[in-house]
């Protein structure tokens, strides 16, 4: 089953979500976990590895054959992105500017463009007990996210039991890219009024793409149901309500597991779990 | 006119609510900007009346016109992005996946693919309801995050100011070290991090002040949730100083954020006296800095 | 030879425009002949990336030899210096004729890469 954990806003606890519910997973089956959010992947501070496996990713750039190009202009009309300058006798390739889209390889009339490749980010897999956690990492200046999420994705496959998705924040092309493979998506928010905003956008994303959802309430605190009476005004499922907290605060700080360290919160990890697994079609191992 | 940007590396920091106070205690010698386009929040604290608005077009999508298509299936081929597909015995394009690259419009032969202009976003020139100056967006759903809107509204907000002789331009950046990150620095004076005293915060930070270096600008931080965790405060103070950015404050963790988020109101306008100090503190360092420079 | 000057509008008393990428045009005058033409970069005003590279690609299209500008950008600066193009940059403020009058007067500095 494959289950995306987004939230719209940043820092609503959508990794301590993920991370928890990874670990608690992984104590009875072979769970997978992909940190998408690959400017600033964190989830990898939470868990201690048995070992690290790190592979470049690589999208592909053009390789112009100056001796078969008739410097005829085709290939830097066709870019969208400008990213292809042709001079008298001489063609530029801009790496930063491309999308990949082999656009000017397709239309080159002389097949006098092959590919090359330019470095983006990394991924690297670890193990944690019955854990395979992969991280991407944008390389700093890149203009590759929604590119490397998709790669770090694909990096692993796992034959039986739980994927889940660490999702970016926002609602823009790189969360799209997260969610889209997804069977089930649960959505973090807190009870604010950025938290009431962001999951209303991430619900009409989610509706665009016709994906079931769920709702976890994240410092959720006495006296404010802002978040329960708008899920209840749009018949949308409350699987969780997780307390605000010192001391969940504070071991999430410290990089710990709360669902290790705090009996009664691995006890909620467990019931949602349990709630997730009641929603998959496929029998988990 | 000073560009000042509060930004964070990690969402969730309390950049926006520290940005929003900011604003508010600069008053009408700052324009702010909203530049965290994609799920933007400052306008929620700032409720703005809007005095222009705008449509930003941005990108193109394909459009397949079926009476022309001969269903030869070349698009969704070659599509790198995986938008074509087949349904029934058509091929469809799913906008929210279409990179608007064009390759499917040159290849068909048939002539039968289009390419559209998006309607990618709104962005607005408002007074917030302090009246002051505030300049803010909104990205549509699955849109590409190029940073074009953030450059779009930066450059709106810092002709604004010109035009308008205001000192200051306060920018809420957008999380992350990508391509709207990138466009908020453009002409920046001073970054100003907000960070946290948590390992992701230190994590993230690594990378926001990698990124900050390559803008040879000036950077200062405010640690916030300050005795969340103190070894990740002695190691954020530790960091700071061997990268020779400046730790102007540091904030407890405190219900305040909270509380004032909850009903929308800005740090300012709640009873703590020792936080609204604090960014008073923290606007005042930052104007001596710029005056001095 | 032809010089191309990033201009807020097809006439010799427009403004310089103080941008090249995202100049609204070039005002492109021929020595020899003093004729003009006038290349529109309105494109590239509001794109994401890429502005420099595309506005280089016309001014090179264009059979240009010399730049003179306020700025360039490093993209569109090593564009026009692979195709030879030579760029008198640092120049601002002035009308199309004020910057082209000081360049015949040799008033205006080589400054290389526009920098």
């Amino acid at each position: 089953m494959k289950i995306a954990v987004a939230s719209g806003k940043g820092g609503t606890g959508k990794t301590m979500v993920s991370t928890n519910l990874a670990y608690v997973a992984s104590r009875t089956s072979e769970v997978a976990l992909y940190d998408l959010d690959v400017e600033e992947p964190n989830c990898r501070l939470f868990f201690e590895s048995d070992g690290e496996a790190e592979e470049l990713v690589k999208l592909m750039i053009p390789v112009v054959d100056k001796d078969r190009c008739g410097f005829c202009g085709v290939c830097a009309d066709v870019c969208e992105y400008n990213a292809m300058v042709t001079l008298p006798a001489d063609v530029l390739v801009f790496p930063e500017l491309c999308h990949s889209c082999y656009g000017c390889l397709e239309m080159c009339p002389e097949g006098a463009i092959s590919e090359g490749f330019k470095k983006i980010g990394s991924t690297v897999v670890s193990r944690s007990g019955a854990l395979t956690l992969v991280s991407g990492e944008l390389a700093i200046g890149q203009p590759a996210t929604t590119a490397l999420v998709g790669m770090t994705k694909n990096r692993v496959h796992l034959a039986a039991g739980i994927q889940l998705y660490d999702a970016p924040p926002g609602t823009s092309c790189p969360v799209i890219e997260a969610v889209r493979d997804a069977d089930y998506v649960v959505l973090v928010s807190e009870p604010t009024r950025f938290g009431l905003h962001d999951l209303d956008l991430m619900v009409q994303t989610l509706r665009r793409l016709g994906k079931p959802y769920g709702v976890v309430i994240n410092k959720a605190r006495d006296g404010d149901y802002r978040i329960e009476e708008y899920c209840r005004d749009n018949a949308i499922e409350v699987i969780l309500r997780i307390p605000w907290r010192m001391d969940i605060a504070r071991d999430c700080a410290r990089g710990r597991l709360v669902a290790e360290t705090i009996p009664d919160v691995g006890a909620l990890f467990e019931t949602m779990l349990e709630t997730l697994r009641s929603r998959s079609p496929e029998v988990i191992a | 006119m000073k560009d000042i940007a509060v930004m964070s590396g990690k969402g969730g920091t309390g950049k926006t609510s520290i940005a929003a106070a900011l604003g508010v205690v600069a008053g009408a010698n700052a324009v702010t900007a909203d530049c965290d386009v994609d799920a933007a929040n400052l306008h929620l604290l700032y409720d703005p009346e809007h005095q222009e608005h705008h449509d930003f077009w941005s990108g193109k999508t394909a459009v397949i016109d079926y009476d022309a298509c001969t269903g030869c299936g070349i698009c969704h081929e070659k599509c790198r992005f995986g938008a074509i597909s087949i349904e029934d015995t058509r091929y469809v394009v799913d906008p929210l996946g279409c990179e608007g690259c064009a390759v499917c419009h040159h290849l068909c032969a048939a002539g039968a693919i289009e390419m559209q202009d998006v309607l990618a976003g709104e962005w607005f020139v408002s007074r917030n309801r302090f009246g002051h100056w505030f300049v803010h967006a909104r990205l549509g759903i699955g849109q590409e995050n190029s940073g074009k809107l953030v450059s779009k509204v930066k450059a709106e907000a810092r002709s604004l100011a010109e035009r308008e002789q205001i000192p200051y331009l306060i920018v809420d950046g957008p999380p992350g070290i990508g391509c709207p990150v990138i466009s908020s620095f453009s002409g920046v004076d001073h970054v100003l991090v907000v960070t946290e005293a948590t390992q992701s915060g230190l994590h993230d930070l690594r990378r926001l002040v990698d990124l900050i270096d390559f803008f040879k600008a000036r950077a200062s931080c405010v640690i916030n949730k300050a005795d969340l965790n103190d070894g990740a405060r002695d190691d954020i103070e530790r960091f700071c100083e061997a990268r020779g950015v400046e730790v102007i404050s540091t904030i407890p963790y405190s219900e305040t954020f909270l509380d004032a988020l909850q009903d929308g109101r800005t740090i300012m306008e709640t009873d703590d006296v020792l936080i609204k100090k604090k960014i008073n503190d923290i606007w005042n360092h930052l104007e001596r800095t710029e005056m001095m420079s | 030879m032809k010089i191309a000057i990033p201009a807020t509008g097809d006439a010799w008393t427009a403004r310089m425009d103080d941008r090249f990428g995202r100049a609204r045009g070039f005002f492109i005058v021929d020595t020899e002949t003093k004729e003009t033409t006038y290349v529109d970069n309105q494109a590239n005003m509001e794109t994401g990336h890429g502005a420099g590279t595309s506005a280089a690609q016309s001014v090179v299209d264009a059979g240009v030899q010399l730049v003179i500008t306020a700025e360039v950008g490093p993209k569109a600066g090593s564009v026009l210096k692979a195709a030879g193009i030579e760029v008198l940059g640092g120049v601002e403020g002035a009308s199309i004729a004020d910057a082209y009058d000081r360049y015949q007067e040799g008033s205006l500095e080589e400054s290389g890469d526009g920098s």
